[in-house]
């Protein structure tokens, strides 16, 4: 039961984040309500070309407004599953960054320090010469890859099969490594592959939401809107909140626990505690779904709220009313993202939130789900094509079995894909390069001179002689900048292929203009340069045997047959004009899968696993005979692991600790939003958020400016006194040097907030530690009054709504 | 709980006890030599202090079987001069390759001195269930599990170092 369309004029979207409220209740079908943006008069658009949104990863459907070459404007598809009609702030404005004047339009190479425009011959053939000369004199493992979260599908499968069935390197990973790997490697401990067990539709019949560390207000505007219409609905959601940040999610909430960061598995295991201590643990489907519940028993029994409120900073009381709302849930969905991701003990916390679905028997049916959630907008696909640190179609890179399926689709020699450890993480090829082994690095459609920890020292990599660096990019980034080449990339809306959201739903997005000057696709690219390096089969064949998306998709598709990522019902021709599709789809299955493991059979038997598993405390990698041993066979792994300190405690000298992340108007390093006039006005620069009280014993008012240091480094900008907890400091991640004076580093003004961040990373997932460092705060100037950060959101000034 | 003393159990406990606090000192070695891998320098002090931890919930054992098994040591500052003079170097040699077979031998180093603790442990359980000693029971199969990860660690991290420093 769906109400009438009707189209919203997003004036104001910017203040007006989520729009106007379409209640529903439980069942009743989320209302459509269509969103636009166009920048001419409706009668002068000349074709709407179908699409999705690339600005998070919740994967909105749009279409793409076109008039006399150019895009002019965006509209939400009403018929799609995942947004009906609906766009958030970024992806209503987002897009104009593909007009603007600084896109990179000719390759560039390095000349006497400079970089000087050239022509693709010349750029193609001095990369392919390198990567030749390097594979001569040293071999495969000195080439390294780092990709993004932003291309599509069909780029990153032939990325992958040139990397690791062609080239033969180890090296290859994603910057998903710094948003996503944890929820990827959280799947694979408790359910044996990688693939979001629910759908969205599950937040439509839901009665309790329990977010941990997921503002998903600013993540994931419209995924917000649909939540936030079953609250004001007539059958409200209960609704939990673990963030040390008074997010919008946490204002609207029952229980608020604004833990100390760093401290989710004290919690989690605490809230385990409280759900085994009052029965509120489904025996029967433990006892016949589970394996490990035994440990896990005595693991969180020494987790009693009193120990947790102590880690945690919080009330035990809060404590008890959470777990009796999870514990007495009818239909729970939980959800976690960077909050727990990017502390320390990543898998270890993401893996207790699984545990809390599973001892309550809500898994596999409607309403009742784990969601791990995505940060980017194609992330699924890097874990899906390989492109990341997992093998193509979600096989497990220590069966040997599933690495010689990998060499037949590919007809090369088992041997020559790389499978004696697991994939290098992203850390790992930046340190690799850094002691000088690693000597060629292709950095796809990222930023790590903005995006990585500890910037001083990622700059200082990338500047070495020795490491010969390509960048492909849409613009001069901070990262670009340092390249040796530098390949302009085609981006979204500018060529065709598909990508897959948080809940396994497939989207295709058309190619709607043309890119501009000579700016080429990233598929077309890598396909140029597996040709200039005779990249072959066994047969002496072109191992790229595509030079087409639709042909990529359909040898991808191949691949993935029998696999959990199972895409072989899927074509072209079906993603377009309807809704997106979620996998698995085949010709069993040809509309798709709403919910995994219906039949409560997960993905652990022995042969058929993604992953053997791991040691969540040190990140040792279990082998085929521990996983035997263990012997799952289809039941969930209920996965345990203590509290322990994260790496960097405060202390004297750095009392405070800091915790990075988002805004709701920019993505990353504001490589897009930053270009697009709306979303740069509404969050033009960077801000500290500190709380009441530590800002007064500071002398610190609203807009002060003042220096945050870390062991590491220092940031510059000006105060909101805002309402996180206690202790914790907040600073954008989102502001590099790109539309500074200073270019690729400050030489001015500090203000990216990985010049503070710590390297380490999770041992199991690897993914990197933003949310806990320990810093000091200086008042170092007066202000204006008001800092450059939004007024509404988590970043409000303290005491608002 | 269990009846009398066994004095030559004491003596493997106490055997376990030196070999337990050795290789948290091995540990945090390895890890400030490695300063510049950035997860062996974490892990190495997590582990160094998960052997500590083993080493403290022997004593009671020890003195229960007549051992001489130092109740907690003064182990000295623990950021002390050595170490940050490790770390130094460190930081100093870690643009070099050079850094990448120093690694691989302290790895293996790491390893045999686990075993070591592994098999102690092994022997200490045999002789914990002769002994009907259930408390020593419990430490012993929460301490192998601990061990056995040890191991595992150790072992992934040699798997992913060596093809990258003797091949390339």
């Amino acid at each position: 039961m769906q109400q009438v369309a009707q189209t919203v004029e997003p004036r104001g979207r910017i203040d007006e984040i989520w729009g106007e409220r379409t209640p529903f209740a439980a069942g009743a079908g989320w209302p459509v309500r269509v969103d636009s943006h166009l920048t001419v008069p409706e009668a002068d658009v000349e074709g709407w070309v179908q699409s999705a949104c690339v600005l998070c990863s919740n994967g909105c459907a749009l279409d793409i407004a076109v008039a006399e070459g150019r895009i002019v404007g965006v509209r939400g598809r009403a018929v799609d599953r995942i947004n009906h009609g609906r766009l958030g702030p970024k992806g209503l404005y987002g897009w104009q960054a593909n007009h603007s004047p600084d896109r990179l339009t000719r390759p560039l190479v390095r000349r006497d320090g400079r970089l000087d425009e050239t022509t693709w011959d010349e750029a193609l053939d001095l990369v392919a010469s390198r990567t030749r000369h390097v594979l001569n004199d040293t071999g495969p493992s000195a080439l390294g890859f780092y990709t993004t979260g932003q291309l599509f599908l069909e780029d990153y499968y032939t990325l992958g099969v040139i990397v690791r069935g062609g080239i033969g390197t180890n090296h290859l990973d994603g910057n998903t490594r710094l948003c996503t790997a944890t929820a990827d490697f959280a799947l694979k401990e408790t359910f044996g592959s990688d693939g979001q067990p629910g759908s969205y539709t599950d937040f439509d019949v839901c009665d309790t939401l329990f977010l941990v560390g997921h503002n998903v207000a600013e993540t994931q505007t419209v995924l917000w809107m649909r939540m936030l219409d079953r609250l004001h609905g007539p059958d409200r959601p209960r609704l939990v909140v673990v963030d040390p940040r008074r997010t919008v999610p946490a204002r609207e909430a029952d229980v608020h626990l604004a833990i100390r960061n760093g401290t989710n598995l004290a919690l989690l295991n605490s809230i385990q505690h409280e759900l085994i201590a009052n029965g509120w643990v489904d025996e029967a489907f433990v006892g016949a779904y589970t394996v490990g519940f035994e440990k896990l028993r005595q693991t969180v029994i020494e987790y009693p709220p009193e120990r947790a409120a102590e880690i945690c900073g919080v009330a035990a009381d809060d404590i008890r009313e959470a777990a009796r709302i999870i514990g007495t849930a009818k239909r729970l969905v939980s959800t976690c993202l960077q909050g727990v991701y990017q502390s320390h003990q990543a898998t270890a916390s993401a893996c207790q939130l699984n545990n809390v679905n599973l001892l309550r028997g809500m898994i596999g049916k409607p309403g009742c789900a784990p969601f791990q959630l995505n940060g980017q907008p194609t992330a699924q696909n890097t874990r899906e094509t390989g492109a990341d640190g997992d093998f193509a179609g979600m096989r497990n890179w220590q069966n040997l079995d599933h690495v010689r399926e990998l060499a037949q689709h590919w007809n090369v020699d088992p041997l020559d894909i790389p499978s004696w450890a697991p994939p290098t993480h992203a850390m790992q090829i930046f340190r690799l390069c850094e002691e000088g082994s690693i000597k060629f690095l292709w950095i796809v459609g990222t930023n790590p001179a903005v995006s990585l920890p500890e910037l001083h020292r990622i700059r200082a990599i990338l500047e070495q002689e020795r490491l010969f660096v390509v960048v492909s990019d849409a613009f001069l980034s901070e990262t670009a900048q340092l390249a040796d080449v530098v390949f302009p990339a085609a981006i979204w809306g500018e060529k065709t292929g598909t990508f897959t959201n948080q809940d396994r739903t497939v989207h295709i997005s058309d190619k709607a203009v043309e890119p501009p000057g000579e700016a080429k696709p990233d598929m077309e690219i890598l396909i140029e340069y597996a040709k200039r390096l005779d990249l072959v089969d066994n047969d002496g064949a072109p191992l790229i045997k595509w030079s087409s998306p639709e042909a990529c998709f359909d040898a991808f598709k191949r691949m993935t047959r029998g696999r959990p990522c199972d895409y072989s019902g899927l074509t072209y021709e079906k993603l377009r004009g309807g809704s997106g599709i979620q996998w698995p789809c085949t010709p069993e299955a040809p509309d798709g899968t709403e919910r995994l493991y219906t039949d409560h059979r997960f993905n652990t038997d022995t042969d058929y696993t993604e992953d053997y598993g791991h040691d969540l405390l040190t990140g040792g990698s279990h082998e085929r005979k521990h996983h035997a041993e263990l012997g799952p066979a289809g039941r969930a792994v209920l996965k345990h692991a203590h509290h322990t300190d994260p790496y960097e405690p405060i202390r004297d000298e750095y009392p405070f600790l800091l915790v990075t992340g988002r805004t709701v108007y920019h993505w990353h390093t504001r490589t897009k939003t930053g270009r697009a006039p709306e979303l740069q006005a509404a969050a033009p620069d960077a801000w500290v958020e500190i709380a009441p009280g530590d800002a007064d014993a500071l002398g610190v008012a609203e807009g002060d400016l003042v220096r945050v240091t870390s062991p590491r480094g220092s940031v510059e900008a000006r105060a909101r006194v805002s309402g996180i907890r206690d202790g914790v400091v907040f600073v954008p991640f989102h502001y590099g040097y790109w539309d500074t004076s200073d270019g690729h580093e400050p030489n001015g003004r500090p203000r990216a907030a990985n010049e503070l961040t710590l390297t380490a990373w999770d041992p199991v997932s690897k993914q990197p530690i933003f949310k806990t460092a320990a810093v000091k705060v200086e008042r170092i100037g007066d202000g204006d009054g008001s800092a450059p950060a939004p007024m509404q959101t988590a970043s409000a000034p303290a005491g608002s709504r | 709980m269990s009846a009398r003393p066994k004095p030559k159990l004491g003596q493997y406990l106490e055997k376990l006890h030196d070999a337990l606090t050795g290789l948290a000192g091995e540990y945090r070695k390895a890890g400030e030599r490695h300063a510049t891998e950035h997860d062996v320098f974490h892990t190495c002090h997590t582990l160094a202090k998960q052997c500590e931890g083993q080493a403290e919930a022997l004593a009671p054992h020890g003195e229960r079987h007549s051992a001489d098994v130092p109740d907690g040591e003064d182990e000295g500052p623990r950021e002390s001069l050595l170490a940050g003079l490790r770390r130094a170097t460190a930081a100093l040699v870690g643009r070099s390759s050079a850094t990448g077979m120093l690694l691989l031998r302290d790895l293996r180093q790491l390893h045999l001195a686990i075993e070591e603790a592994a098999m102690l442990w092994l022997i200490v359980g045999q002789a914990a269930q002769a002994a009907r000693d259930r408390e020593l029971l419990v430490l012993v199969e929460q301490s192998r599990d601990e061990i056995t990860n040890q191991l595992l660690w150790v072992s992934t991290r040699i798997k992913e170092t060596a093809p990258q420093v003797l091949v390339s």
